[in-house]
């Protein structure tokens, strides 16, 4: 396992905790600087040394942090930078994101393989994933490489053997992921019966490509009410016109089961659904890294054009405030996969 | 997800050489509603793709339809299926997906993948106001190799479905032994699969 290049170590102090920045990346020396500004690279930007504390770790003096949302960064030995390949890095304040939605196809060196995952998720802070892929045979090439993704069972009903799906739950997988646009099926489809029998059986939820059409909400929402024992997490909400996100809220307000997934919707589209929904029913994710190491900042902006992920998360943050933010960001997919039920930070 | 990727070595008939390739998850609005005109049957075409080295990790096809001088708008009316790998077969509509094969791990010495994709009979005929069976078929496939995300050159074909002297199912699955072009009930579809 590999620790992550940029991170917080947490001490407390007459009751306060205190943050310093722990930094592991390929720069070292004794001129090491952190050069960062908080919650977007807002100004003032400033930088505090980094001392070296053992080989390949240094660390930060602790910083003042309180109302802060996000801090992001990058490193300078005084010669060289470490920018994360340009994508600079972030860290939360008071909490550390799982992204519910991860396309990754092994640990190849492209845009959708682990390093260009990582560099990805390092960018946004990202500290957990729930990954899935076409083909589930890619995901086992990440087996030993990380312990922060957690993978889903891709099903293409009557292609994938039941013994396959409970085989691969019983190691490791913990949902599973349909996807009705591209494998050609409706969403609804009795031929997905055995696999929710499984789910259900389990106790693991269901993710699935909400989309027009084969994917369409209404049709997930059938599947939903004859398997209302299994989470059904709609993928995007809907991947096309506003009109489909409003009919996703709406089955999520009447079908206790659904819950909302909010890749490639902007932040203002997320704050919409929570408020038609709440905040128990809405977990954040990305899509990353479809758009490789800068899908979470990507220009031009990749999020329904105007803006990317990591513009988008601080004022959603803010907008939801603390509380409902940890749930939205992290916690609710915690809860409903069953990851420790907690955002990991503390 | 907005990247744009050029299409090198397009087919002959057509040259769109840029389009919008979407995040995995890319919808099908305008192709569903297509789809789910009240067609009786459909066309069947049988695509594959032999993977060329053991580090593929997925294949897609992207096709459309457009009438003989149309322009294909991959914007608009693309359709993605994902390609499963299958065990070679020597009869058409016998092929295992191998996920169905014994454990969970699939032999990596199968690499054939197989769609077969469902098309209209008929399209609209916009000169003529009536329909016609003959129409263009553009693909290509997005190959997953390696973390990378790759094109095939884009294929162009034209398609001639006999949907006026349509014959029966049965007479359908034989007449595909000796032509490239054949056209299948959905029943006899749905058995094929099953």
């Amino acid at each position: 396992m590999r620790a992550p290049t940029i991170h917080w170590i947490k001490s407390g102090q007459n009751g306060s905790a205190r943050l310093q920045v722990a930094y592991r990346g390929p720069l070292e020396g004794s001129d090491l600087r952190l050069h960062y500004g908080f919650d977007g690279w807002q100004e003032p930007v400033q930088e505090i040394k980094l001392e070296p504390v053992e080989p390949g770790l240094a660390v930060s003096e602790p910083l003042a942090v309180t109302g802060h949302i996000s801090l992001d960064c990058v490193v300078t030995d005084g010669n060289r930078w470490d920018n994360n390949l340009d994508a600079d890095y972030r860290l939360w304040i008071d909490f550390e994101p799982l992204d519910a939605h991860m396309p990754v196809s092994g640990r190849g060196a492209g845009e959708l393989g682990l390093t260009s995952l990582r560099t990805a998720m390092a960018s946004a802070g990202v500290g957990y994933g729930i990954v899935s892929w076409f083909e589930n045979r890619a995901l086992d090439r990440l087996k030993g490489l990380t312990n922060n993704l957690f993978p889903l069972v891709w099903v293409r009903p009557g292609e994938t053997s039941v013994e396959e799906v409970r085989s691969r739950l019983s190691d490791g997988f913990i949902g599973l992921k349909l996807h009705p646009t591209v494998d050609d099926y409706r969403a609804d489809d009795r031929d997905l019966d055995p696999y929710l029998e499984i789910a259900a059986e389990v106790g693991c939820p269901v993710a699935c490509h909400s989309a027009p059409g084969e994917a369409d909400p209404d049709h997930i929402r059938r599947l939903a009410e004859r398997f209302p024992m299994v989470p059904v997490i709609l993928y995007h909400t809907y991947l096309g016109p506003a009109e489909g996100r409003r009919r996703a809220a709406q089955h999520i307000r009447e079908q206790s089961n659904l819950y909302l997934e909010s890749s490639w919707c902007s932040w203002r589209e997320v704050l919409q659904l929570v408020e038609e929904t709440n905040t128990e029913r809405m977990m954040f994710g990305s899509d990353a890294s479809v758009d490789g190491p800068h899908h979470y900042c990507r220009h031009p902006p990749n999020v329904e054009g105007k803006e990317t992920y990591n513009e988008g998360l601080v004022p959603l943050v803010r907008e939801l405030g603390p509380e409902a933010a940890r749930k939205v960001l992290g916690d609710n997919a915690r809860r409903l996969f069953r990851l420790n039920g907690n955002s990991h930070s503390s | 997800m907005t990247e744009r990727v050029s299409l090198r070595g397009a087919g002959s008939i057509s040259a769109p050489q840029i389009y919008h390739a979407g995040p995995l998850g890319e919808s099908d609005v305008q192709n569903d509603d297509r789809m789910n005109t009240p067609t009786m049957t459909w066309h069947y075409e049988i695509k594959e793709f032999y993977d060329y080295a053991e580090d593929i990790e997925g294949v897609n096809i992207h096709y459309l339809w457009t009438p003989l001088d149309g322009v294909p708008d991959w914007e608009n009316q693309r359709v993605t299926r994902f390609m499963p790998r299958v065990q070679p077969s020597t009869s058409l509509g016998s092929e295992v997906p191998i996920g169905r094969i014994g454990g969970a791990t699939a032999p990596t010495t199968l690499r054939l993948r197989r769609k077969i994709l469902k098309l209209p009979q008929q399209i609209p005929d916009a000169q003529s106001g009536r329909s016609t069976d003959r129409y263009l078929l553009h693909h290509y496939f997005e190959i997953f190799q390696n973390g990378y995300r790759q094109y095939s050159p884009l294929y162009t074909e034209e398609l001639h479905t006999k949907a006026v002297t349509q014959p029966t199912a049965d007479e359908s699955v034989n007449e595909k032994q000796d032509t490239t072009v054949a056209s299948f009930t959905h029943r006899v579809m749905k058995e094929s699969k099953e």
